[in-house]
């Protein structure tokens, strides 16, 4: 197994935003599904992931309550608010064409 | 019960949440590794590592989540204010007369304020153009039986004053003059000062161009040089500033411009050349003639007393060296700034402080406004504060109301006290001093803005407090009892004072109205309605004394058969006009000491018929009176009064010294008293001479029209100039509009205070219906009772009725004794009737009082439908 690869700068926000998206989560949990559902490539810097956190909620993309984890402990849960939604929607579409244009500039050899 | 607070947490908080966030990621990150195998330390050991440097990390949440909230908060903020602005403007829509007529109150209120503190600031109390104005003093002389009549001071003891005073720097004299000077190719006469060494060190101004006059200029034999007026700088020589330097033709001969004065000196009095003289060496023992006006400077430390003091002194000395009888005369010094206001000063003052008073009838009006809305709002505001509005919110809702409402009234005011301002400067009276300095300025502004502000938040904040104490912890369903409670007994005293506000209002303008009436009453003594004077000075045509007797007898021949003209005369002194020659006369009777200093008047003999001042006793002067003949005189009756007490003057010797040493003269006519002066000064003594026996060379030469038009002067001036071709002519007067002039500030006075008191008397009646509404409407239940207990109409009709009088009847009370004792200021303003005028106060008393019947009606009629069944239903 290739070792995993850091988050390239300015995908983290998104990357985010998406993993926020499926259900509302808590800090430890958004790291660890953007660990796993990327088959464990893209490795996640904690420290910058919480401030990513607090920096969207502050813009009103995502929103917090405490609530009780799976171990009954008390955690700060993060979930996406229709703005975050959009600008999610926003991002994805600008980074497909980006991975896109690259993937196609790349095969020319 | 939950409070309303921002939903955003305090620092502490927010520090806390950081710390349980990271904690519980740590915990969670860690069992995860030991469910992986690792040992606990181990794993403690990698989830640290992993999540980085904690104590920056917690740094870097703490500032995003601090500014946030904070962003938060103050968007709450604006939110909460956003809407308390758009609620309070909700409600003023909801009920938009009750909140125009509040803003109308203050606005009416402040607009009057910034007015006169506009025209009080201007005229009385900015300083005068000059270096250190209050050292600069005007002297007068008067004799000592007459103190009102003030004259100027003979060039003798003008000079032993410059010689003995020590406590003035300088004392220095004007004298008036006219100087010819081409306009349009036709030889003008320009009134002139000719001033003596000193003046510009009394008058301390720069000038707007050139220089002033300086000591070189006032030596003999100087190069001739003028300094002119900045009006006519302006008018006459284009405000060409190139010509200073250059001369200019006065009398014929090259005259050198040296300097414009500045436009806002203070003592011209419609001169326009100022030129420098010296009193001559004849004129050095001349203590006699006095009619040049004085100025002094007080030297630097010297107080005002003791230099008036000192000038009396010297002025005593000085006339001690007067050979043979003279009348006793007083040395008169005025500050120049009360001689510049002082008979505006008075009646200012008055207006100041009916606008003062109007200010607080506005205020009073406002608040009883106020109080009621709050009285009503108390049930909403209870049931806000039952919901969870906490005082602070519902403080900031009040105060934002309050800010709103501030607003629109400073702006309406400040509108207001704009067109009041345009207003006064069209309604004041010309020659008021200073009235072209009058304009809005910012200061004025900011005066009326923050009175307002104050006003309304005091208003609006005082009533809260003792909501806050009472009725907030009120179930929503009690509301306050207006009847009885204090917020309403606060309100009837506000209406009471009111009344009595309005009372001294009215009580003054009905006294100014009383007197004007009075004046109009007054018998002048002459009929100035359409007579037309215009000025000549005719020396340089008639050198010798038996020519200007003949231009005397056929200028008044040529004038009177001139079309529309129905008499004619010359005259060397006129009511309402400047004079133009010596004013004086003394007057004695042979074998007795009375002597009497009089005003003269010498005249051609259609003078009384032409000025229609009735002959008593005797006869007007005839063409027989010639200077060859016997030497005569006319006495009015004051004069006739004061030299003859016991019996008839007629055919009388009396010893008349005008121009000449004293010479006795035959009385052959008494006439009526003349007002010469304004028309409410008494009549003083008048000695008449015939022009022909007087061929003086300054006149009048005076005509009655039938009818005064358009056309009348520019006529009489075409008269003059074929009379006496190429002589110059200036100073057209038309003595019924003179008179109308000289009547204007009593008149501005007395349509003000109207005007005050009439705005005072509408803000009455509309608090007074305000109170008594609230009231029936506070009382429906007890109205509805009563009806349905078989209380007739009328009955309840007469109770609020009943109710608006008793409160009218205690502001009376207040109202009358106010106006009495500021009775004594009103004494030295009003003319022809008493300050405790019967007749004003029985008119002004019965006024309020069908105004208040009036203001009680509709209300009254409310009582009368109140809907039994309504107290039925409860509330």
């Amino acid at each position: 197994m290739s070792p995993p690869i850091p988050i390239l700068p300015g995908t983290l926000d998104f990357l985010v935003l998406k993993a926020a998206s499926w259900n509302p989560e808590h800090g430890y949990g958004i790291a660890r599904l953007i660990e796993d559902r990327s088959g464990g490539t893209i490795q996640v810097e904690e420290g910058a992931l919480y401030q990513a956190l607090h920096r969207l909620e502050h813009r009103k993309y995502l929103e917090s309550h405490w609530g009780t984890s799976l171990n009954n402990r008390r955690a700060k849960f993060y979930a996406l608010t229709p703005t975050g939604r959009a600008q999610l929607r926003k991002e994805v579409a600008l980074w497909n064409r980006y991975a896109g244009a690259v993937a196609e500039l790349l095969s020319h050899g | 019960m939950a409070r309303f607070r921002f939903p955003t947490p305090p620092p502490r908080q927010l520090r806390e949440d950081i710390d349980d966030e990271i904690a519980f990621h740590l915990s969670a990150s860690i069992e995860a590794l030991v469910r992986q195998g690792l040992s606990e330390d181990a794993a403690r050991a990698r989830a640290e590592a992993r999540l980085g440097d904690v104590t920056r990390l917690r740094h870097a949440l703490y500032r995003i989540d601090h500014r946030s909230a904070r962003e938060t908060r103050l968007m709450f903020i604006l939110r909460d204010l956003q809407h308390d602005i758009r609620f309070s403007l909700r409600r003023m829509a909801r009920t938009p007369l009750f909140f125009a007529l509040l803003v109308l109150t203050l606005a009416l209120g402040t607009g009057t304020v910034m007015t006169f503190a506009g025209a009080a600031d201007v005229i009385l109390l900015r300083p005068l153009p000059l270096a250190e104005p209050d050292r600069v003093m005007t002297i007068w002389r008067s004799p000592a039986d007459n103190p009102d009549l003030l004259t100027g001071l003979a060039p003798g003891t003008i000079q032993d004053l410059v010689e003995e005073s020590r406590s003035f720097e300088v004392i220095t004299a004007a004298e008036p003059w006219s100087l010819s000077f081409p306009l349009n190719g036709v030889p003008h006469s320009i009134a002139t000062w000719r001033v003596t060494s000193g003046f510009f060190d009394v008058f301390q101004v720069r000038p707007a161009h050139g220089r002033l006059l300086q000591t070189p200029d006032y030596a003999p034999g100087a190069p001739p040089v003028v300094v002119v007026s900045h009006e006519f700088f302006m008018t006459r020589l284009g405000g060409d500033a190139s010509r200073v330097g250059r001369p200019l033709l006065l009398e014929g001969d090259p005259v050198t411009l040296v300097g414009v004065l500045p436009h806002d000196f203070p003592f011209l009095e419609g001169r326009h050349f100022l030129t420098a003289t010296r009193i001559a060496a004849r004129a050095r023992e001349n203590r006699r003639s006095d009619y040049l006006p004085t100025f002094g400077r007080l030297a630097p430390g010297v107080p005002p007393e003791r230099g008036v003091a000192e000038l009396r002194e010297a002025a005593r000395r000085s006339d001690a060296r007067i050979v043979g009888a003279q009348t006793a005369r007083e040395l008169r010094v005025i500050p120049l700034r009360n001689s510049l206001t002082g008979n505006v000063r008075t009646g200012i003052s008055l207006l100041a402080l009916g606008a003062i008073l109007l200010l607080l009838t506005s205020s009073v009006n406002a608040a009883g406004l106020m109080a009621a809305d709050t009285l009503e709002r108390q049930r909403e505001l209870a049931i806000r504060a039952s919901v969870g509005a906490g005082r602070g919110r519902i403080v900031r809702q009040m105060a934002t109301e309050a800010v709103a409402l501030a607003t629109l009234a400073g702006a309406a005011g400040f509108g207001l006290g704009a067109v009041g301002l345009r207003v006064f400067r069209q309604l004041a009276p010309a020659d008021l001093p200073r009235l072209s300095e009058l304009a809005l300025d910012g200061r004025l502004g900011l005066l009326v803005l923050a009175s307002v502000l104050v006003t309304t938040l005091v208003l609006a904040i005082l009533p809260f407090r003792s909501l806050v104490g009472s009725s907030l912890r009120m179930a929503p369903g009690v509301g306050a009892s207006p009847w009885g409670g204090g917020g309403r007994r606060i309100r009837m005293a506000l209406v009471g004072i009111q009344v009595a506000l309005a009372f001294l209002l009215l009580g003054s303008g009905g006294l100014l109205v009383r007197s004007w009436m009075a004046i109009q009453r007054e018998d002048l003594g002459y009929q100035p309605e359409g007579l037309i004077a215009i000025e000549g000075h005719v020396w340089q045509f008639f050198p010798t004394e038996e020519a200007r007797e003949a231009f005397g007898r056929e200028a008044a021949e040529f004038l009177a058969a001139r079309p529309g003209v129905s008499h004619a005369a010359l005259t060397s002194s006129l009511p309402l006009a400047p004079g133009i020659g010596n004013e004086q006369a003394r007057v004695n009777r042979p074998g007795s000491d009375v002597e009497v200093t009089m005003r003269a008047v010498i005249g051609t003999p259609g003078l009384l018929a032409a000025t229609g001042v009735p002959v008593l006793q005797g006869r007007a002067f005839g063409p027989e009176d010639r200077s060859a003949g016997e030497l005569v005189v006319i006495l009015n009756q004051s004069a006739a009064r004061l030299l003859f007490p016991d019996r008839s003057p007629l055919n009388q010797i009396v010893n008349v010294s005008y121009s000449a040493p004293p010479r006795a003269r035959r009385v052959v006519g008494i006439v009526g008293d003349v007002r010469f002066g304004a028309p409410t000064a008494p009549p003083g003594p008048i000695v008449f001479l015939p022009h022909a026996q007087e061929p003086t060379g300054s006149l009048y030469l005076l005509t009655r029209h039938d009818a005064v038009g358009p056309g009348t002067i520019p006529d009489a001036i075409q008269a003059v100039q074929e009379l006496v071709p190429g002589s110059p002519v200036e100073g057209a007067l038309d003595l019924g509009v003179a008179l109308r002039t000289s009547m204007a500030p009593r008149r501005f006075a007395m349509v003000l205070m109207a005007s005050f008191a009439a705005i005072a008397l509408v803000l009455t009646a509309v608090g007074l219906f305000g109170l008594l509404v609230q009231g029936v409407r506070a009382r429906r239940q007890e109205l509805g009772l009563r009806i349905a207990l078989g209380a007739r109409p009328d009955s309840l009709r007469r109770m609020v009725i009943r109710e608006g009088l008793l409160l009218t009847l205690a502001g009376l009370a207040a109202g009358v004794t106010a106006f009495l004792m500021m009775a004594g200021v009103l004494r030295t303003v009003i003319y022809g009737v008493p300050a405790q005028d019967a007749v004003t106060l029985a008119a002004v008393t019965a006024l309020l009082l069908v105004v208040t019947v009036a203001a009680s009606w509709w209300p009254a009629r409310q009582a009368t439908r109140a809907d039994p069944l309504e107290t039925l239903r409860g509330d």
